[in-house]
């Protein structure tokens, strides 16, 4: 009797030492200034390449196709959900960004929809997108033509240019008790442009059928943006995401050519420790005997492919 | 890290061969002038137990100041921070940026001042929230009027408050001139959706 008490009590400490965890990497993390991105770009734009990415920073990240760009979860702000503070500064300055052909939210989560972000982009594009049930947290903005969009749905900006709703797992609500009433609220997303194909992730747990169905409508993905953290407490980060090992089955679902990972070490996630995900990632990819070719693990602010300048510098 | 120790077993990765599945999902087009999902937001279980944490009080004036707790509950609102498309009213339950990005609500609050003996106050009225930062998230700021009741006498009452977290927490000071009871109060709101 006395033992089967202790075996559960034992998840129950667990627990509170999850959330203790997670409330101490908040708080020591506070008041630390971002660490500062060496060499920002002053422009992000690529002549030399008609596919590039720049990684701002979390889930933010300027997809270039051609002479289009796309942004993907716009977040600036120094902290996300007022308490957790951004570790690093965004990747690029505001006012570097080109004008946008759309900017798209994965789902409202204070990591990946902001108020303040949204408003400051906005002037910048024509066309917002939104997972279905996400409108309503989504702030009036003038000039902005902002639109929900299911899964499998597609909104065609050009003749050429199309983006995609994909299914995902993961969360919709934004306050928690909103959990009740939202309708789907999260998704992933597809740019094509031109002949060239980008899959974002935003947010997501790991859906095997989802992200095949996704290679079944887009065969010829270039590259794939896939979320690897938060990793730790696994048991709680499950549900709604990926890791490193993960992140690598859903790439090779995806059937993607080359991976950028996305959605870590930019804010305190759940317990991870800065360099957890990336570690877990590398050990995946030398499991699977994938190299630096195909899986590109970008420190915040640097494009892929590399620019010139930027070879010398990568992280090993 | 004690979790990490007791749930070590984690889930083997997937390593199931990649198969694209049969079915392709057909391309659809987003219709330009599909309407949004408006949501249904309604009072739930844990919304109800969130309205049972009280707010303190202090009454100051006339004698001793008194604590109290109070509660609150909004039969309607109307938010005028929502985009077109979207119903702008609220039934009891508010999300955070519905209310305090903009809004009216009408609100009935009781209290219980605690002292030589508990006075019950009943209060209701309407109160007007404005965004100050983040769509009210970060700050928004209320002022509104109200009907108190205490002890066989009817004042009305006046107030303004701040709101930070979301709403969550708020500091509110009322004054009932001439009232009997609790004519200034301060509060501290506590209050989710």
């Amino acid at each position: 009797m006395r033992r089967r008490a202790f075996l559960s009590a034992v998840p129950a400490l667990a627990g509170c030492d999850a959330i203790w965890t997670i409330t101490r990497r908040n708080i020591t993390a506070l008041g630390r200034y971002p660490r500062r991105v060496p060499h920002r770009f002053r422009d992000p734009r690529r002549t030399d390449v008609r596919l590039a990415v720049t990684w701002i920073g979390h889930a933010t990240v300027l997809v270039q196709l051609g002479d289009r760009f796309f942004l993907t979860d716009p977040v600036f702000s120094d902290t996300v959900g007022q308490f957790s503070p951004r570790l690093v500064e965004p990747g690029l300055a505001l006012d570097v960004l080109p004008e946008l052909t759309a900017v798209v939210v994965s789902h409202a989560h204070f990591d990946h929809l902001d108020f303040r972000s949204l408003e400051a982009v906005a002037p910048l594009t024509d066309d917002l997108l939104v997972p279905r049930g996400t409108l309503v947290y989504v702030p009036p903005l003038r000039g902005v033509r902002a639109r929900e969009v299911r899964p499998w749905y597609t909104v065609e900006l050009g003749p050429t240019t199309r983006i995609t709703a994909v299914p995902v797992r993961h969360q919709g609500y934004r306050y928690g008790v909103d959990t009740a009433w939202i309708e789907g609220g999260f998704t992933g997303w597809v740019f094509e442009h031109d002949g060239l194909t980008v899959y974002f992730g935003g947010d997501t747990a790991y859906d095997g059928d989802a992200f095949r169905r996704t290679r079944a409508r887009f065969p010829r993905i270039d590259l794939a943006l896939i979320p690897i953290a938060p990793v730790e407490p696994r048991e709680l980060a499950r549900a709604n995401h990926l890791d490193g090992a993960e992140a690598v089955q859903a790439f090779f679902d995806l059937g993607a050519d080359h991976m950028v990972p996305i959605h870590f070490d930019c804010f305190p996630q759940a317990a991870d420790e800065l360099g957890d995900a990336t570690a877990l990632l590398r050990q995946s990819m030398q499991k699977r005997g994938l190299d630096e070719q195909r899986i590109h693990i970008l420190d915040v602010g640097q494009s892929w492919p590399p620019r010139a300048e930027e070879k010398k510098t990568r992280r090993r | 890290m004690l979790s990490a120790l007791v749930f070590a077993a984690a889930t083997p990765s997937p390593d199931v061969a990649s198969t694209p599945p049969e079915v392709t999902p057909p391309p659809y087009r987003v219709q330009p002038d599909e309407p949004p999902a408006d949501p249904r937001v309604h009072p739930t279980a844990t919304w109800l137990a969130l309205q049972v944490l009280p707010s303190p009080s202090l009454a100051i004036g006339p004698g001793p100041e008194r604590f109290g707790l109070g509660w609150q509950v909004t039969p309607v609102l109307y938010s005028f921070a929502l985009r077109d498309g979207f119903l702008p009213w609220r039934f009891f339950a508010a999300e955070p940026s519905v209310r305090h990005g903009g809004s009216i609500e009408a609100y009935a609050s009781p209290e219980l001042y605690f002292g030589a003996s508990t006075t019950p106050l009943f209060r209701a009225g309407l109160r007007a929230y404005l965004p100050v930062l983040s769509r009210g998230e970060l700050l928004s700021l209320a002022v509104g009027s109200s009907v108190q009741h205490a002890a066989g006498a009817t004042d009305v009452a006046y107030e303004a408050g701040a709101y930070l977290l979301f709403g969550i927490l708020g500091l509110s000071v009322s004054h009932a001139p001439g009232a009997a009871v609790a004519p200034t109060v301060v509060s501290i709101r506590v209050r989710y959706f």
